[in-house]
């Protein structure tokens, strides 16, 4: 009795590296925040005056919260891809317990 | 038993006691059917009133703050969302005014709490997802408890 293969090897970590739509989305918002950040830096840089740095500052904290969000969203987009795979991995150890018990079953005298 | 495509592991075999004698079964049992995930032992002690069952158990607070509850998801998509308003409303109020003495309660009020909020909701969702995985996890766990249990009776009586 072999069973199918369980999904957690070298093909595993493969489809976890595979950039999907919502991967080039969180690269595009963490990208847009450090873009924020230094366009907000070279707007404070370039003015001599300090009531109009202050709107840099916040528009570099804006860019800071976008990089922030596309972060974690990339973590938690992880974690849930790597529960995805153990998932699987559980639903054909179960598969493989029934299938053992099953043949237990039928052989009647095993271990014998 | 290794199956494909799984790094074969060395793991020390489990201690099991002494099997019954084996009894000489010329018909086999039915198959098994694939177990439900249910916890396979309860844990209720002896001469207590058995606890409620888990559905019953869970009513209004457990719904919204329980493992497997999507509310606490949504409120940090809420607070993450608040928390960008809020930036943008700071921005708007801060590059209007020309004294900095007018621009940093606005900072200080509006553009860090905002900041804030971003952190919380955003730490908010990843927990939220973390505990709905956990809470997958331990019903597959129970699931498989049940299945190796099965097979141990199925050993036993064979």
């Amino acid at each position: 009795m072999t069973g199918r293969p369980i999904p957690y090897g070298a093909g595993a970590v493969g489809a976890a590296r595979r950039v999907g739509p919502i991967l080039l989305g969180l690269g595009a918002s963490v990208a847009a925040g450090l873009a924020g950040i230094g366009l907000a830096w070279s707007k404070a840089a370039g003015s001599d005056l300090v009531p109009l740095q202050v709107p840099a500052l916040v528009a570099a904290l804006v860019g800071l919260a976008l990089a922030g969000l596309g972060m974690a969203a990339y973590d938690v987009h992880l974690g849930r891809r790597h529960d995805a795979l153990e998932d699987e991995a559980w639903e054909t150890v179960m598969d493989q317990v029934a299938d053992l018990t099953r043949s237990l079953g039928r052989s009647g005298d095993i271990g014998r | 038993m290794v199956a494909e495509g799984r790094p074969a592991r060395k793991t020390p075999a489990p201690k099991t006691p002494a099997r019954k004698a084996p009894a000489r079964t010329t018909t086999a049992p039915d198959p098994p059917a694939r177990p439900t995930p249910q916890p396979a032992v309860s844990s209720d002690p002896p001469g207590l009133p058995a606890r409620k069952p888990p559905s019953a158990a869970r009513s209004g607070w457990a719904l919204v703050t329980g493992p497997g509850s999507l509310f606490p998801t949504y409120g940090g998509v809420i607070g993450v969302v608040a928390g960008f308003a809020l930036l943008f409303y700071c921005w708007s109020r801060v590059a209007a005014q020309a004294d900095v003495w007018r621009q940093m309660p606005y900072l200080i009020s509006a553009g860090l709490p905002a900041l804030g909020l971003i952190m919380v909701g955003l730490v908010v969702i990843n927990i939220s997802a973390k505990r709905q995985d956990g809470a997958r996890r331990a019903q597959q766990m129970a699931a498989l408890t049940e299945a190796l249990t099965e097979l141990r009776s199925r050993l036993d009586r064979s």
